[in-house]
């Protein structure tokens, strides 16, 4: 499904990833772990196709397609999904709006009709209600004032509404409290199925507990340094980076 | 390609793209001789069959404007206007004899209204809105006026007010916007052609939400509407302009004056969305708008609120204003304005505290694209006699590529030691990083920046009716869009 | 001698046209100039008032290098007239004191005092003043006891990375018309604060030019003048990445008019930009008055700009506040008063002239 091969990117002329190679297939959980600056973030950017990042060589195969060639919004409505560790405020712009709009975009794209407002209701209801999402904050405006915990539960919602083929969940533990880990895990696991792939970009091991990964890879400075199954995080939490990186 | 400078690049080349409304149609007209004179002023008001004392007033005010020069204070770049190269009258002559009913109107005008999205018809029924139309400078018809004249509301063309309520025209006409105020000022009370009159008497809510619809059609036909609308004692009214125009060559004139009057405890709420012809993408045959729009709240705990809506025309002139004059009484002012390619826009709101207790707010969003030019300019004045008064401003610009230009001039005048103002204003770009998460939820950048741009006027656009609000989101986000439509 | 015959004795005719349109808006005539609109120059307003006992005493500062006509040379200022780089905002007090006043000229890093003193009294030339160096420097600028008709220039250069804290004492003059000119070259980074009070008929104009990365950060103290107190601003961002905070406080009484005009002007070139302007006014009776214009002109996208303004009375929730703990309404007043005003005093980086400058202001409330 994905493919990265000798992923090379700068930002204003500083080398972030430094020849990164990592394949991801259909039906798999992949977790990237490192620490902090080793270029997991700009992974995600990358992937998403954000600006201000020179790619300087390698190459990011998404279903057979060239992602690189590909606009932001166009990777979205082919199904590449990022949970943002920062989710961006919009004032003015009422969530539910927002949820319906980017529905739409994905129905134009795939030449559907627009959603029917009852179908749309229904959707948001049964997937904010799993969430603990209340439909007085659908009427607010879009993550403007909502606390760290609503942020990250209103990424997951848009995910679940968006069904993505390939979802990145950039640090989506920070920040949450251990109900809202809980409840923001189930809300991955639900959607996890042979059809649909994951990389789950964190710092630490616990969010791990929850979202079970086939795959645990370790990046430092802009590459991964060590890959392996679920045990290697455990390692990791018992060893810390500096002792990993070490022994890879 | 970055997602902003593509947008950028979509946002040029919105002026290319064909304008939704821009169309003509063909009529038999009854014009002026071309140019501005005397006789034409005598010509308008023999049309019109007038009453001596109008036109002695149009008289007085066509010497007026002869001797005052063209307002200067904006930040626009206007050319010379040539008076003697327009028409100041013409009239559909299929309406020489008013019609009786909608059946009696010309298909031709009924079909133009249609293309406009406004089937009258179905707008009698669907929408409990009553239309007065005006095409050109005549109003072809107004509907709903049983319902209203059983309540004893007056909603009729101003021509028909000065012949049917004299009393009621003489004593406004004028009171608020003053023949002298300004040269267009005096130009429009010279050479006004038709708009519309609103009387509600005391005590009484207007049930239906007033709508007119403005449209010129006619080439070289300068507009001069003239619009009065009284609210008696504890009365309501909310009176909606909406305006489309034909795509022209040449540059057609606008200079309307819109008076309004609230006496003790009245309301008017006053809403447009003009979406005129703005031009090409350098500017060329959009509309010159140069309108003065004022309202007095002239008995105790009055209130005005002005909303609009503005994304057409070249030239945009408009500063509506309010008059605080009754103690305790209110002015409101939101004001969205957007500019893209050559369009240049200066208007904002003047605010002038006289009695006690009074209190303004402003909210402006301005929005600059392409090469334009978008200026609020804003006075707020509060008397050494407004004890206890209040005003909140709040104006923020939004530039969108950097070609474009925001400028914010307000004037903050206190004589007043018991009262407060607050003024606050932004200007940043539109946030790339909101674009990002937009985009990265499938939104095409067009649909991105809409929907920012949309947030961004929230504030505002809540505050028009609610048929009129759906709209004006899709204006603005088609006015910000590479093709229209 | 008359206007007509300084032109023709100009160096050009460029300089005598550009000298003619400009001075064809006299203010001192003319009430109707939009950059003059609440000065009311053309007014004389100073015969039925008169100053109150207090003065700047800028002698009890030690270690300060006072500046003497022998420090200075002279300049032409004339030649260059019509070279002026500030966008669509000519000053007539720049042409009016340049074609009336000669010029001098003075290297503010020839002196090793780290305080240096003008005291306009001593002059009667328009000031031109250089500053190279980053060492540390203050410049008080001592404007007092001054009767003018006409308007003087004071002109700072800054050059790249260049640093100078400027103090403004502007205090007890019947009629004082002063243009401040400020050009930043790169990096450089001005603090500059006028400190206003017992005037009956001032303007101060400030136009400031930053180039790349300047930071200028400009306060005004305004506190008890008669008559009509007038400040005006222009600064304008031509390069990138430069950062300009303007904060005006004016307290007025007694029947006085302030005034605060500024625009923050950036040009399109002059992207990250950061511009910031706050005007704010306590009027503290009814025969008082106060303008204000705060402009924003905008032509480069990728900038953060604002500005706010505000005109009210004294919180009297506050000083209920006060005198529910016992502290009288006079006090409670004062110290109101001070408190609305003191964050420009921050702008004083020399403990010496802080101190001093908090005890006049203590002394004046």
């Amino acid at each position: 499904m994905l493919k990265i091969n000798n992923l090379h990117v700068s930002i204003e002329g500083k080398q972030i990833i430094k020849g990164l190679s990592l394949s991801i297939n259909k039906g798999e959980v992949h977790a990237l772990m490192g620490p902090n600056g080793s270029g997991k973030s700009t992974l995600s950017y990358v992937l998403s196709g954000k600006e201000g990042y020179e790619i300087e060589e390698g190459t990011i195969e998404y279903n057979g397609k060239n992602l690189l060639d590909l606009e932001v919004d166009e990777r979205a409505n082919a199904g590449l999904f990022l949970a943002f560790q920062y989710p961006m405020e919009i004032p003015g712009v009422q969530t539910s709006f927002f949820l319906k709009t980017a529905i739409n975009s994905k129905r134009k794209f795939l030449g559907m009709p627009e959603i029917d407002a009852l179908e749309f209701a229904k959707l948001i209801k049964s997937q904010a209600e799993d969430l603990g999402i209340g439909s007085e904050m659908l009427k607010r405006d879009l993550n403007v004032n909502y606390s760290g915990g609503e942020k990250k539960k209103q990424e997951i919602l848009q995910m679940s509404i968006l069904k993505p083929d390939m979802a990145i969940l950039d640090e989506t533990d920070s920040g949450l409290d251990i109900d809202a880990l809980r409840i923001v895990s189930e809300g991955v696991n639900k959607l996890r199925s042979e059809q649909n792939s994951f990389l789950v970009i964190t710092h630490y091991q616990r969010l791990l507990n929850y979202i079970k990964p086939d795959f645990v890879h370790i990046i430092a400075d802009g590459r991964i340094v060590k890959s392996g199954d679920f045990s290697l995080a455990l390692e990791l939490e018992e060893k810390g980076y500096e002792d990993i990186s070490k022994t890879a | 390609m970055a997602a902003t400078e593509q947008t950028i690049k979509q946002v040029n080349s919105l002026g290319n793209s064909e304008y939704k409304y821009g169309f003509s149609t063909d009529l038999d007209e009854i014009k002026a001789p071309k140019g501005l004179s005397e006789e034409v002023v005598r010509f308008i008001s023999a049309q019109k069959n007038e009453p001596e004392w109008m036109l002695e007033w149009r008289l007085n005010a066509f010497k007026v404007f002869n001797k005052l020069p063209k307002p200067n204070w904006a930040k626009l770049n206007i050319p010379e206007i040539n008076y003697q190269e327009y028409y100041y009258y013409s009239s559909p002559k299929s309406l020489k004899d008013k019609p009786k009913s909608l059946d009696e109107i010309d298909p031709e005008i009924l079909k133009t209204y249609e293309k406009l999205g406004i089937p009258l018809k179905e707008q009698e029924i669907l929408s409990g809105v009553a239309v007065d139309a005006v095409f050109d400078s005549v109003s072809v018809a107004t509907t709903y006026k049983k319902q209203l004249n059983d309540l004893g509301i007056i909603f009729c063309s101003i021509s028909e007010a000065i012949q049917e309520h004299p009393e009621l025209v003489k004593k406004y006409i004028g009171s608020v916007i003053p023949v002298t105020d300004h040269s267009f000022a005096a130009l429009n009370s010279a050479v006004f052609t038709d708009g519309s009159f609103v009387y509600i008497p005391e005590g009484v809510r207007c049930p239906v939400e007033l709508s007119t619809y403005f449209r010129i059609n006619a080439i070289n036909t300068g507009q001069f509407e003239r619009t009065l609308i009284i609210a008696d004692k504890n009365s309501y009214v909310s009176y909606l302009e909406g305006c489309t125009a034909p795509m022209r060559d040449e540059n057609q004139l606008h200079a309307a004056n819109v008076e309004l009057v609230a006496l003790d405890n009245a309301e008017i709420k006053y809403s447009t969305v003009q979406n005129w012809y703005p031009g090409d993408s350098e500017g060329k045959g959009g509309i010159y708008n140069f309108v003065t729009k004022r309202g007095a709240c002239r008995g105790h705990s009055s209130k005005i609120s002005w909303t609009q809506v503005e994304t057409g025309s070249a030239i945009t002139w408009k500063y509506p204003s309010c008059i605080l004059q009754g103690d305790n009484s209110k002015g409101e002012f939101y004001s969205v304005a957007i500019t893209n390619n050559k369009q240049q826009a200066d208007t904002g709101t003047k605010m002038i505290h006289i009695g006690k207790n009074t209190s303004s707010k402003i909210i402006s969003k301005g929005i600059s694209a392409g090469k334009a030019q978008n200026t609020y300019r804003g006075l707020v004045s509060i008397n050494s006699r407004a004890s206890n008064s209040r005003n909140f401003t709040q104006c923020d610009s939004l530039l969108i590529g950097n070609e474009c230009g925001a400028h914010t001039v307000p004037y903050i005048e206190s004589s007043n030691a018991d009262s407060t103002i607050e003024h606050e204003a932004t200007t940043s770009k539109i946030n790339e990083d909101q674009l990002f998460y937009c985009m990265q939820r499938g939104l095409n950048s067009e649909d991105a920046v809409g929907l920012i741009v949309n947030g961004f006027c929230k504030e505002v656009l809540q505050h028009l009716p609610m048929e009129f609000a759906v709209e004006a989101q899709k204006l603005v986000a088609i006015s910000l869009e590479g093709s229209v439509g | 001698m008359s206007t007509a015959v300084k032109l023709d004795m100009m160096p050009s005719k460029d300089i005598s046209d550009y000298a003619e349109k400009v001075l064809l808006n006299n203010p001192f005539e003319n009430f109707k100039i939009e950059n003059y609109k609440y000065a009311q120059l053309h007014k004389s307003i100073t015969s039925n008032v008169s100053l109150d006992e207090f003065k700047a005493d800028l002698s009890s500062i030690s270690s300060v290098k006072n500046i003497k006509l022998s420090d200075t040379s002279d300049i032409d200022l004339l030649s260059d007239l019509n070279k002026w780089n500030f966008n669509n905002a000519d000053s007539y007090f720049r042409v009016n004191s340049i074609l009336e006043r000669s010029s001098k000229k003075i290297d503010l890093d020839l002196f090793r005092e780290e305080i240096v003193c003008l005291d306009l009294s001593l002059f009667k030339e328009n000031i031109h003043l250089l500053k190279a160096s980053d060492s540390p420097k203050t410049l008080m600028i001592n404007n007092s006891n001054l009767s003018e008709d006409c308007a003087r220039s004071i002109i700072l250069n800054l050059s790249e990375n260049a640093k100078l804290n400027i103090i403004h004492y502007n205090i007890s003059n019947s009629k004082s018309f002063l243009y401040f000119e400020i050009n930043q070259q790169n990096n450089s980074n001005i603090k500059f604060l006028s400190f206003q009070s017992n005037n009956i008929h001032t303007r101060n104009e400030f136009f400031a030019s930053l180039e790349e990365n300047c930071s200028l950060d400009l306060y005004g103290l305004n506190i008890h003048n008669y008559g009509v107190n007038d400040n005006y601003s222009f600064i304008q961002h031509m390069k990138p990445s430069s950062q300009s905070r303007e904060v005006f406080k004016s307290i007025v009484k007694s029947g006085a008019i302030t005034n605060f005009q500024g625009k923050i002007y950036v040009d399109s070139i002059a992207q990250k930009t950061d511009g910031y302007q706050m005007s704010r006014s306590l009027i503290l009776d009814n025969e008082s008055k106060a303008n204000n214009k705060p402009e924003l002109e905008i032509y480069a996208d990728d900038v953060k700009c604002s500005h706010g303004s505000t005109v009210s009375k004294l919180n009297q929730d506050q000083v209920y506040y006060f005198k529910s703990r016992g502290i009288d309404e006079e006090q409670a007043i004062k110290i109101l008063q001070k408190a609305f005003l003191v964050e420009t005093l921050e702008a004083i980086e020399n403990t010496q002239i802080k101190e001093y400058s908090y005890s006049l202001l203590d002394s004046r409330l």
